[in-house]
């Protein structure tokens, strides 16, 4: 019996990882973390599809500013702290801003390094009057 | 100036004048406190006269010599403190003293008059018929000292008579103790029949002229006798229940005297009269190490299972008695090879172990009294947490528990050392037989040294450690002054015996001087504070030298046997213990520690709060060694659920656990039923019938008329 | 609540955490406490000491009393219930001690958050050195994370607030054909 599970071992051989000593690649469709490409999100003109969608409440957009103190903007966070790694905003994001990454070295020291914001500046009222022009679907204003 | 070669006889003739002044103030004095102190006062006074007799008699002072003269047919009562006597002189009044302050404290709060006038008269006359053992010189003063000894000890052991458990005890000790007593009365019997006279000196010179046999009968007879009351296997069943039944200052005496006589009776016997024989037969030995080295094992088996704290010590005093008959047996094979030096080492050892026991057992139990006055409970389970409240008592039985445990420096170190490497002699006996016993017995007694500690690390930290596990043990308090004086005035001893034992030693060796005819001193404790060495000056070079001219003794080095032993100090021992200790709080102290130091809760799983029922019992402490030697306990476990609460959930479980005492089931009851049988018998001759009795009383005449015809 | 802790005390407590990384980085001995988690956590620290992730052979041991800990692992938001032993099994911990946070719960309150059974996250309660988040995390990230603590890993996730002033171009995403929609 034990001369069997010698037999067996020595076929199989070694299953350990090597990691950290080499990199552990992971299945494309392991969910590690979601990563948002901002130059696709809409939420400065109101998207909140991800928000509306995140169980945890990992994404949460913020509204700063009235215009006169600072300048006005509105923030996409996303906590990884509260994320569970579920993908549906991946799912729910019309534009295609959230991907999910296959990472999985996560871990940080402070509770701040989970936070990533993006900070959408707002168009203010006097940038539109300058340029005398509404947008509708909003153009880049220079 | 006083002739201090007059000062052991003026001891000791004071010393009995001042117990029996001590009986008489006990019967005179009214009020109550008053009364314990006077009989306290004139026991202790009379035990430090003891140990002054004692030690004058070992340091050369002529023996205290007495006779009285009578009209009765037996003669002359003599008594004599030689060097053997003066030893146990000095055994009683080292535990006396104590015990004496001890019972001030002790009997305060008994308030009927009657009784602490008891107390009195029968401490005092106790001590004195145990005087009077030691120090007899024929028979008659012995046999009659005996006796009063017995009887006194039973009428002190009835001290709380109230209780049943505490009469049956007694009587079992009375019982066995006269069983003992018969044996003892044949053997010197046997003696006077070949001496005509009753003095020791006229049966220690009609010894060498018995038959061979017949000193074998009495070998057998004396050991069987003084056993008894010294409590070897198979005759031990009376110890456990009479020295806890005992009132504790009793108790100390009973353990750490009282049964030490047996001992003193052995000796004189074997090594007094029959040993100057010359050839003594090596049977006798290995007799007596083998009973003592079973009576050790077992005595101590039973000791770690015991959950009431008086008769755990009182099964450790057996197992403590196995280890000396050790010694002795050792001894007497020694001597019948005639390697009489390697004899008279066992002896001093035997002797050393005599005297520490006495130290610290009675150390134990005067602690384990304070601890049963505070509480009202002896119960292990019932014990806990006492440290706290009762700080200086727990110190003593720490310290008395070390010593037992042979844990250096303290007293029992030197001498559990001392006869373990004589019993690793046994190389040098030609006899192969002889030579497997005395291995065989020499691990028995390791074993026994092992449990030993077990044994005490289970009393002291369940009695002591951890939380009370009842109200009255929550509720305990400090003893009182005189107790912890009396408890200190041990403890110290320990330490000074375990420290000094080359002080000791050349004491001990004057008394084996005059049993072997040799002295060993020389051999045992070389002289390294001497200007020539001779064959030890590797030991002056590697520093046995130190303190020499400072100190009054030969050396501070004890070798413990001429070939093959190893060597030991105690003594430097200790100054490399203390030397150690300010090395390493210096370094501590030096060297930065690597964080602050915190303190917190005990960690018990995160637990809200602690209680008493979380903490260790003594029932699982020694259950191992229960499982582990269940063939010899035939122990009986019951456990039961009560109120199940649901079939897949149990409410309570109760758990039972009885260990019947040793010899009980396979030896007492068939005898007792024997003897009852046979004496239903002799009931018959018992009619009622007066003209019957008469008609006896006819025919004896008629019987004793025709013998003395025949 | 643990009371925040001043400017000396963190460079203090920084400089033992390095200290603590020397010392600790050949055999860290780690105790695991379950502050109300759902155990999918536990599955995961569980399969470290399997043979495919085998901590072991980086130096890392579970052990039961905290007494001979170096790491207190901790998952669950903690529940209310478990803050005091929680608090014990820390305070029983010699220094130099760490403490990690496995997991969404330990590290925010997860999907449970602060509510009238649930803290919101170990910070709450202890400093934290080392936060691990997932859902649970795989045995993957919880090396890497043990590691971390240790100082034989990097962090590479590092907090961010990006400052976007164009506002991207409308572009809706069409669905192409043959991909699967995420359940």
């Amino acid at each position: 019996m034990i001369f069997s599970w010698i037999q067996r071992g020595l076929r199989t051989g070694v299953l350990t990882t090597r990691y950290p000593a080499a990199i552990e690649h992971l299945p494309e469709d392991f969910r590690g973390r979601p990563v948002l490409d901002a130059s696709r999100c809409q939420a400065v003109r109101g998207c909140d599809a991800c928000v509306q969608i995140c169980l945890p409440g990992a994404l949460a957009l913020q509204n700063n500013g009235d215009g006169t103190t600072q300048e006005p903007d509105r923030r996409l966070i996303l906590d990884y702290g509260r994320c569970i790694q579920c993908g549906l905003c991946v799912t729910a994001c019309p534009t295609g801003a959230l991907h999910m990454t296959a990472d999985y070295e996560l871990a940080t020291k402070d509770r701040e390094d989970l936070r990533m914001v993006t900070v959408f500046a707002l168009p203010t009222k006097s940038d539109r009057k300058e340029n005398g022009k509404e947008e509708s679907n909003g153009r880049a204003i220079e | 100036m006083m002739d201090w070669n007059l000062m052991p006889a003026t001891a000791f003739w004071s010393m009995l004048g001042l117990y029996a002044l001590g009986v008489i103030l006990s019967l005179l004095i009214r009020p109550a406190r008053a009364l314990t102190l006077a009989a306290a006062t004139t026991a202790a006074l009379g035990g430090l006269a003891a140990i002054i007799a004692g030690i004058g008699v070992i340091a050369g002072a002529p023996a205290p010599v007495g006779a009285v003269a009578t009209n009765l047919p037996f003669g002359a009562l003599s008594m004599r403190v030689d060097t053997l006597s003066a030893f146990f002189l000095i055994v009683i009044g080292l535990v006396s003293f104590p015990v004496a302050i001890y019972s001030v404290g002790y009997l305060a709060h008994y308030t009927s008059r009657g009784r602490l006038r008891a107390s009195g008269v029968l401490l005092n006359l106790l001590l004195l018929s145990l005087v009077l053992i030691v120090a007899a010189d024929d028979m008659i003063v012995f046999l009659m000292a005996w006796e009063a000894m017995a009887f006194l000890s039973y009428l002190m052991v009835n001290f709380e008579y109230e209780d049943a458990q505490v009469i049956r005890s007694g009587f079992l000790m009375l019982a066995v103790s006269e069983l003992g007593t018969v044996a003892i009365f044949i053997a010197f019997l046997l003696l006077f029949q070949a001496a005509g006279s009753f003095g020791f000196a006229a049966l220690r010179s009609a010894a060498p002229m018995i038959s061979s046999s017949l000193r074998s009968a009495i070998f057998l007879l004396s050991f069987i006798g003084f056993g008894a009351k010294a409590g070897i296997l198979p005759l031990q069943l009376w110890l456990p229940e009479a020295h806890p039944a005992a009132p504790s200052h009793i108790s100390a005496l009973l353990s750490a005297v009282i049964i030490k006589l047996g001992i003193y009776g052995m000796l004189r016997f074997l090594l007094d009269f029959l040993g100057g024989t010359g050839a003594l037969p090596s049977w006798w030995g290995l007799v007596v190490l083998s009973v003592g080295a079973l009576t050790a094992l077992i005595g101590i088996l039973y000791a770690v299972v015991q959950h009431d704290l008086k008769r755990l010590l009182a099964y450790s005093s057996i197992e403590n008695i196995g280890i000396i008959l050790a010694g002795l047996g050792a001894a007497l094979t020694f001597q019948a090879y005639h390697l009489t030096a390697m004899a008279a080492i066992v002896a001093i050892a035997m002797l050393y172990h005599v005297l520490n026991h006495a130290v610290y057992k009675g150390l134990l139990f005067l602690s384990a009294g304070a601890v049963n006055q505070a509480t009202g409970t002896r119960e292990l389970g019932k014990l806990g947490g006492l440290i706290r409240l009762m700080p200086w008592t727990t110190l003593f039985f720490i310290v008395a528990a070390l010593a037992i445990s042979a844990v250096p420096p303290l007293n029992g170190y030197v001498s559990e050392w001392m006869l373990l490497e004589a019993l690793l002699q046994s190389f040098a006996i030609p006899d192969t037989f002889t030579k497997m016993v005395i291995a065989l017995a020499g691990s028995l007694i390791a074993l026994t040294a092992g449990i030993a500690v077990t044994a005490f690390v289970r009393a002291c930290g369940i009695t002591f450690l951890a939380m009370p596990r009842s109200k009255e043990a929550a509720e305990a308090h400090e003893a009182p002054v005189s107790m912890r004086v009396a408890m200190g005035i041990l403890a110290l001893l320990c330490l000074a015996l375990g420290v000094l034992p080359t002080f000791v030693i050349p004491a001990l060796d004057r008394v084996t001087t005059s049993l072997f005819g040799q002295s060993v001193l020389n051999q045992v404790v070389p002289p390294l504070f001497t200007d020539h060495p001779g064959p030890y000056a590797l030991l002056v070079t590697i520093g046995g030298g130190l303190f020499k001219g400072l100190l009054p003794v030969n050396g501070l080095v004890i070798i413990a046997a001429p070939t093959f032993a190893t060597i030991d100090s105690p003594s430097y021992l200790l100054l490399a213990e203390l030397l150690l200790l300010v090395i390493v709080v210096l370094a501590l102290r030096l060297v930065r520690p690597l964080g602050k130091r915190r303190i917190g809760r005990v960690w018990a799983g995160g637990i809200p709060r602690f209680e008493a029922a979380m903490t260790y019992t003594g029932l699982a402490y020694s259950n191992p060694i229960r499982i582990i030697f269940n063939g010899l306990y035939r122990s009986w476990t019951h456990s039961e659920p009560v109120q199940p609460a649901a079939r897949h959930r149990k409410g309570r479980i109760v758990y039972q656990q009885e260990i019947p005492a040793p010899f009980e089931r396979t030896l007492y009851r068939p005898v007792v039923r024997l003897a009852e049988r046979l004496t239903r018998r002799v009931t018959l001759i018992q009619s009622g019938n007066l003209n019957q009795y008469v008609a006896y009383i006819f025919l004896i005449v008629i019987l004793v008329l025709l013998l003395r015809v025949i | 609540m643990v009371e925040p802790l001043s400017e000396a005390t963190r460079g203090a407590s920084e400089q033992l955490k390095m200290r603590a990384q020397r010392l600790f980085g050949r055999s860290l001995h780690i105790r695991h406490v379950d502050a109300g988690s759902c155990n999918a956590c536990e599955s995961e620290i569980k399969l470290l000491t399997s043979p495919y992730y085998d901590m072991q052979r980086l130096g890392l041991f579970f052990t039961t009393s905290p007494r001979h800990a170096d790491l207190l692992l901790v998952t669950g938001p903690v529940t209310r219930a478990m803050v005091d032993p929680l608090r014990q099994t820390y305070e029983a911990m010699p220094d130099p001690r760490l403490v990690v946070a496995v997991g969404a719960c330990a590290c925010s309150g997860g999907i449970f958050g602060e509510s009238a059974f649930t803290l919101g996250g170990v910070e709450k309660v202890l400093p934290v050195d080392v936060f691990i988040p997932g859902c649970p995390p795989s045995p993957l990230t919880l090396i890497h994370g043990l590691l971390l603590a240790l100082g034989r890993a990097e962090q590479r996730l590092y907090g961010s607030i990006r400052q976007i002033h164009r506002p991207p171009p409308l572009q809706m995403l069409a669905p192409q054909a043959g991909e699967r929609e995420r359940s």
